[in-house]
């Protein structure tokens, strides 16, 4: 799993979470590929993704090494700092760890890569929920 | 004018001017300071947390106000008086001299040609009621009311709620459960000196209700209290719900489930009547408020009215058989009860005939899963650099990589089957567990959600609609999603799908990996073998009909068979047989599911090779 991926989860559906957002990371398995810098790829994505959940996911498993904490200005045109987010977004992979949901504790498993993001019928609110009473 | 004025003066005529302006484009209202009936406050409205109380409190000095408009998530607001010249005399003593209430801001006002046609709930006088609600004027004296209130003693302990204090009779209402406990009645029955209810409603002409209450409940209110909007539980209480109101008027709102909402003036010393649509599919409550916003003296200008003690008494019939068959299944509880009964069942039949089959069958099924489809595909290459698309139910994510050339797009699957996961990953594709009905996604992040033959897996309707408003949540604002279902009929226009076209008695050939139907690839492995079912399609271990592969479905919901084959793959009896659900879908029936989700507009609907397709936008 990509740290990018981890940007975009979310445990909202869990019954009682209200954001569920940014999911708690840990990493027990991290590898670092190789893969080919794009400078559009990640200016356009830089407006999309929550830099500040990037940088903590980043830090939180010690591969925040030249990301600066906060969007450099211009940052278009800033290609040190382009490669930086480029190695972090798509560079680290997660092999195995957890997502923790940030309101409920509940652990979400990564293994071989895949985060299990599946729910029990008994932790999502139900279909038409909507209560008069 | 001093400097000082002169200059604040010309602040606030610049500020006025601004404001006309862009105002006037907004609503298309002609503004100006030409005088009418009609009054535009320009830097203060809902968004600045000016409400209508506040309007009224201030205008009605000068006048009799017609009517107040305030308009959602605005910075400004309209006000009419029934007379041009209080109009004008309010703008005169008003704009630019004093401030809002709360704030030191002075007021900038202009007049307007009209108001903007909004449905206005207070604005919709006469005084309305919701259909089946009857507002009995002077149903008690006054004698009765004191004797009334006298009977009951309050304490500060006992019945004490947050906004309301209450007292049972009968049976005790349970807040938590929203029910009574009919195995155990209180002491105290309905007191008698409430018998006059049922001759009164007889002499006032309403003698169809045999109403004899075996549950009371009084609430009392102090000024500013209220009373959450509810519905009296549907499966424990008849209909109709009575309601006496003591010592003060109040207005009572009541919405339904589309959100129109009426209020409702309730007298002192009147009776409601709630029965019928009124009772079933509406809610209704009290605001916590110290003013109600009443239309006074028959329909003469908006006023305020303040606060006072109330008291009411609410009389019911237990149901007798806790069961409700009402056409507002919405606000029904005993319906709700069965429908999420239904989705426990559906969840289950998706867990054995869907998920658990997609475990067994899924390295089979990748192998016959690799010639992506043409029209998807063009989806795909719609896609720009930087964008995101995500693929709910990607199965081995033959869909990725399919965006045009020098394109690089963020693509993530997303797919129920663990072992469908782990082929997406060995082909380095982005992918994770997850459930279509409950996306774990951030709500507005992706810019293309592909979704191709999963939705015809879920087993119920509500669970289908949820499965798009999932699709419509995670979409950005005019992001696009593209969803295929399997169709029911697979002959369009006289021309067979390529489904059926792969049959033997129709084709005379092995089913191999030509371009083939979207999802069902393969199904057949080898349909001349399924004469076991030819002449009946129930089988009694299985909970609905099983289709005969290449055929035409006789049912929307059905079993579909999947021969997986065997390790030794000559050996015939080696082959297992595993049975997918279907939920096949109708002409325009996903186009209707659609609209069920307001956030998305279907571009484009379409029959592709015996699918049904649509293409989806998010509105902005």
């Amino acid at each position: 799993m990509k740290l990018l991926t981890h940007n975009v989860l979310s445990s909202k559906c869990l019954k009682g979470v209200s954001v569920g957002y940014p999911l708690r990371l840990n990493a027990t398995d991290i590898k670092v590929v190789d893969v080919d810098f794009n400078s559009e790829f990640v200016s356009r994505m830089i407006p999309k993704i929550n830099y500040s959940a990037l940088y903590e996911a980043a830090q939180s498993i010690g591969h925040h090494n030249g990301l600066p904490d906060a969007v450099a200005d211009d940052y278009e045109h800033n290609d040190d700092f382009l490669k930086a987010v480029h190695h972090v977004l798509l560079e680290v992979d997660v092999v195995s760890g957890d997502l923790e949901c940030p309101e409920s504790g509940r652990k979400f498993p990564i293994t071989r890569g895949i985060p299990n993001m599946l729910v029990n019928e008994n932790e999502v609110n139900e279909i038409n929920s909507s209560n008069g009473c | 004018m001093d400097v000082k004025n002169r200059s604040v003066h010309k602040k606030i005529e610049s500020k006025q001017k601004r404001a006309i302006q862009y105002i006037s484009a907004e609503t298309n209202i002609v503004l100006g300071q030409e005088p009418t009936k009609h009054i535009l406050i320009c830097n203060a409205g809902l968004a600045l947390r000016l409400s209508q109380e506040d309007v009224i409190q201030t205008f009605s000095k000068y006048g009799t106000i017609e009517s107040v408009v305030m308009l959602p998530n605005k910075t400004y607001c309209f006000m009419s008086f029934f007379d041009k010249s209080d109009a004008i005399s309010a703008y005169n003593a008003l704009h630019g001299k004093c401030f809002f209430p709360r704030t030191e801001t002075l007021m900038v006002l202009a007049f307007a040609v009209q108001v903007p046609q909004i449905p206005n709930e207070w604005a919709a006088l006469p005084r309305e009621t919701p259909p089946g609600m009857i507002v009995l004027e002077d149903f008690v004296t006054l004698e009765e009311e004191a004797a009334l209130v006298q009977f009951l003693k309050w304490n500060d302990q006992e019945g004490q709620l947050k906004q309301r204090q209450v007292q049972h009779f009968g049976y005790e209402f349970r807040y938590g459960l929203n029910d009574v406990d009919d195995e155990t009645p209180l002491e105290n029955g309905i007191p008698p000196i409430c018998d006059f209810l049922q001759p009164r409603l007889a002499t006032r002409g309403h003698s169809k209700w045999n109403f004899h209450p075996d549950q009371l409940t009084v609430n009392r209110y102090l000024p500013g209290q209220g009373i959450p909007p509810h519905v009296d539980t549907h499966s424990v209480f008849e209909d109709p719900i009575l309601s006496l109101s003591l010592l003060s008027d109040v207005v009572m709102e009541f919405r339904d489930i589309s959100g129109r909402k009426i209020p409702v003036l309730l007298p002192q010393r009147s009776l409601a009547i709630i029965s019928g649509e009124s009772r079933y599919g509406w809610t209704h409550g009290i605001a916590s408020r110290s003013h109600d916003i009443v239309c006074a003296d028959n329909n003469k200008g908006l006023t305020l009215l303040p606060r006072q003690e109330r008291v009411s008494f609410t009389f019911r019939c237990l149901r007798p058989k806790r069961e409700c068959f009402c056409s507002f299944p919405g606000l029904c509880d005993s319906q709700k009860q069965n429908l999420f009964s239904q989705q426990l069942d559906a969840i289950h039949l998706e867990k054995h005939f869907v998920r658990h089959v997609y475990e067994e069958i899924s390295d089979h099924f990748s192998e016959t899963r690799h010639k992506p489809w043409p029209n998807i595909v063009e989806f795909c290459k719609t896609f720009r650099t930087g964008q995101i698309l995500i693929d709910v139910g990607c199965g081995n994510g033959k869909y990725f990589g399919q965006q045009a050339e020098n394109v690089s797009l963020y693509q993530v699957g997303i797919d129920a089957s663990a072992h469908l996961a782990d082929v997406c990953t060995q082909r380095g594709i982005e992918v994770m567990n997850g459930d279509c009905v409950n996306l774990p996604f951030r709500t507005g992040i992706a810019d293309g959600v592909l979704c191709i033959a999963v939705i015809h897996h879920l087993a119920s309707h509500e669970r289908r609609r949820k499965a798009i408003q999932e699709i419509a949540r995670v979409l950005c604002k005019g992001g696009r999603a593209l969803i295929y279902v399997w169709a029911r009929d697979q002959q369009s226009q006289d021309k067979m799908s390529t489904y059926l076209k792969q049959s033997r008695k129709n084709r005379h050939l092995k089913p191999t990996s030509s371009q083939t139907q979207e999802d069902s690839q393969n199904c057949a492995n080898n349909p001349g073998n399924l004469s076991e079912s030819d002449s009946n399609d129930h089988r009694s271990d299985l909970p609905l009909p099983v289709h005969i592969n290449r055929t035409n479905f006789k049912h929307s919901d059905v079993l579909v068979p999947w021969k997986l084959k065997g390790v030794q793959k000559s050996s015939e009896s080696n082959q297992q047989t595993f049975f997918r659900y279907y939920h096949v879908f109708e002409a325009d029936e996903l186009k209707e599911l659609c609209s069920e989700v307001p956030q998305v507009q279907v571009l484009e609907t379409k029959y592709d090779q015996g699918n049904w397709t649509v293409l989806l936008r998010k509105l902005p």
